[in-house]
């Protein structure tokens, strides 16, 4: 087991694009460390690096301490898992599993014992003679996880493990995955686009975009303290709901101005906003923060709007409803928007925004029909709208 | 349901097809035929059967006659394909490796140098190359011969393995890398074993040529007792009259081995041709 540090690192391309940009991060030994972070923002690289399979162009990568930016990366001991598994497709399970051992030039007896323990840990005991083309996804994927574990490695890195699983077998895998991490107690990096993967398995979770480090932080301070605009849209699913409002002097202190209504300003906001008064700045709420009118103090401040869809998913009720109100189209939220679903935006049509509230499944709303919303006035959050940071 | 209707269209594709496979079989029935028929017969009538078999001239040809026994150059041909192929299929991978991995710019230099050697004709420099084999004793004994085929094939050899190591996912190579295995131990563990496609097509190709050969044969062996079957063959041919019988029955004996060696790898040589690794 051993700790990761990145101080300063960079990668460069002959081409001039910036993979990773000024990346600091020390991922504690033994710790389950994500990268997140949309389709090309550099989180695979980043682990390539670690690896050894990628050049480092700047800065200094050090596992346990050791400077490792020129090792090979058989010299770093670490084991990864890729995407697609890379399982030799002419070797059986048992060689799979075996090879790293065989290439460190362990002896036959001991690389038997090893390959059968860690088999039997996976459930692999019974397809030891089989080839991958002849295994499942599932099984497959664990026989990529036996050929990292087996070797007893200081770090795993873990690129993407169960992106090529079907959604059942993807969570059951996730709960594998964890509770191996778990037990074996080795310091690992996994890369995953997956938001919900990032939030149920990390310990910390470092958020990406286009290279450079976002934010890090334990999975629910991203959820419930994003730093920027970015960060709050990427992380939560459904995302977080996001208006352009401006605050104003009313009679009874600050005010909200939000597409022609006015709502108060709740004690709990952020002083600093009265530095933003008069400015356009971005609020953001929280689907499950958006409240049926019933379940909320008389006091919350309100938002009324057209309901144009409801999704019953058993435990809970997703509302898209139809609000008077500018959204927010900055580079930040256009970027996650076009990563998830690039329709979302265009749905709501010209004024308005189409927000998601998550109601219990027994409260009972109808499509077409006007829906008031309260707003937990505590999980109200700012966004200045030219840099995206939060106003804290 | 169209497809699978039998009507007159079906029958006369079919006669058609067999007429066409017929045309494709007769120089094998004449090859067949010609080396069990009385010599004679061969002039008088090439097309009946025979009137008697003989395969007297099988052991006629076998013990042989001048510089070669058919034995002896079934055995000088087996030996030089072999070996040559060996050489090429474990030197052109490795080569091919190195080019198709190495950086865009270096790779893409080598490729065309090797590509280059497929389209300029080695005949331009068989003088000169006669002349060096001779003063390193490499004319006339099966080592030159190997050498000689494994430097004129590497063109051909090399832009086939690059072709399919270009598509092969580097996922393995960086797996087994992380995994700890050298350069080499990667090499012959993970790669080539997927190069199992290309090797077959390798093999058949570069075997076909080097059995087939006559010329380079004729030229760097002739006068010694290594001389290949194609020269073999040629010294049954007369100058007033042929044995074709003879002829007949050493072209027999020399199209088995590349037939059964076709026939076995067959299948990889279709998926050589075709490429991809199925995982």
């Amino acid at each position: 087991m051993a700790s990761v540090t990145f101080s300063g690192v960079d990668k460069t391309y002959p081409d001039g694009t910036r993979a990773v940009d000024q990346f600091n991060l020390e991922v504690e030994d033994g710790e389950f460390m994500i990268f997140v972070g949309p389709s090309g923002c550099g989180k695979t690289t980043a682990l390539r690096m670690v690896a050894g399979l990628e050049d480092i162009t700047g800065g200094e990568l050090r596992i346990d301490g050791v400077r490792v930016n020129d090792l090979d990366p058989r010299e770093r001991d670490v084991a990864m898992v890729f995407q697609n598994y890379a399982l030799y497709p002419h070797m059986s399970v048992y060689d799979n599993i075996a090879f790293p051992l065989a290439s460190q030039g362990i002896r036959k007896s001991e690389i038997r014992e090893r390959v059968t323990k860690t088999a039997a840990l996976l459930g692999l005991d019974e397809h030891l003679k089989r080839r991958p083309r002849n295994l499942s996804g599932g099984q497959r994927q664990r026989v990529a996880m036996g050929r990292a574990i087996v070797r007893q490695p200081r770090v795993f890195l873990m690129d993407e493990p169960l992106s090529n699983l079907d959604a059942k077998l993807r969570v059951q895998m996730r709960a594998e995955i964890s509770g191996l991490q778990q037990e074996l107690g080795v310091t690992t990096i996994y890369v995953t686009h997956d938001q919900v993967e990032a939030m149920t398995m990390g310990d910390r979770i470092a958020v990406l975009r286009k290279g450079v480090l976002q934010q890090l932080g334990r999975p629910e301070d991203l959820y419930d303290h994003p730093a920027n605009l970015f960060v709050a849209t990427f992380v939560g699913s459904p995302a977080m709901n996001l208006f352009e409002v401006s605050p104003v002097e009313g009679e009874n202190g600050l005010e909200l101005r939000i597409g022609g209504r006015r709502i108060a300003v709740p004690p709990e906001a952020p002083a600093a906003l009265r530095e933003h008064i008069g400015r356009r700045i971005a609020l953001g709420i929280r689907p499950e923060h958006l409240l049926h009118p019933r379940r909320a103090d008389d006091s919350a401040p309100r938002l009324s709007g057209e309901v144009t869809l409801v999704e019953m998913l058993g435990f809970e009720r997703l509302v898209h409803i139809r609000l008077r109100a500018t959204p927010i189209l900055t580079e930040d939220v256009l970027e996650v928007a076009r990563d998830i679903d690039a329709g979302t935006l265009d749905r709501a049509g010209e004024g308005h925004v189409m927000a998601v509230a998550r109601f219990d499944p027994d409260v009972d709303v109808a499509v077409n029909s006007t829906q008031d919303v309260a707003l937990r006035p505590e999980k109200m959050l700012f966004f200045e709208l030219e840099s995206g940071r939060a106003i804290v | 349901m169209f497809l699978t209707r039998y009507t007159w269209r079906t029958g006369l594709r079919e006669v058609l097809l067999l007429l066409v496979a017929a045309v494709w079989w007769l120089p094998i029935y004449f090859l067949a035929v010609g080396s069990v028929k009385p010599n004679e017969q061969n002039f008088s009538s090439p097309f009946a059967l025979p009137s008697r078999i003989d395969f007297g001239v099988y052991s006629q040809a076998w013990k042989g006659s001048g510089n070669g026994t058919l034995g002896r150059s079934l055995e000088s041909s087996l030996i030089i394909t072999i070996a040559s192929i060996v050489a090429l299929i474990v030197l052109g991978s490795l080569a091919a490796y190195v080019v198709a991995r190495a950086s865009n710019r270096l790779g893409n230099g080598l490729y065309l140098l090797f590509v280059l050697g497929i389209i300029l004709p080695f005949q331009l420099a068989i003088i000169p190359t006669y002349s060096a084999f001779r003063h390193i004793h490499l004319v006339g004994n099966y080592a030159g011969m190997v050498v000689l085929w494994t430097g004129l094939l590497m063109p051909l050899t090399v832009f086939l393995y690059t072709g399919f190591i270009r598509a092969l996912p580097r996922d393995y190579e960086e797996a087994a890398r992380v995994d700890g295995a050298t350069r080499m131990r990667t090499f012959v563990r993970v790669v080539f074993p997927l190069l199992r496609p290309v090797t077959g097509t390798v093999a058949i190709l570069t075997g076909l040529i080097v059995w087939n050969d006559f010329f380079l044969s004729l030229v760097f062996l002739s006068g010694t007792k290594n001389v290949t079957l194609p020269v073999t063959v040629y010294s049954y041919v007369g100058v007033y009259a042929a044995q074709w019988n003879l002829i007949f029955a050493t072209v027999v004996v020399s199209v088995v081995p590349m037939l059964a060696f076709y026939l076995f790898a067959q299948k990889n040589l279709i998926r050589g041709f075709t490429g991809g690794i199925k995982t």
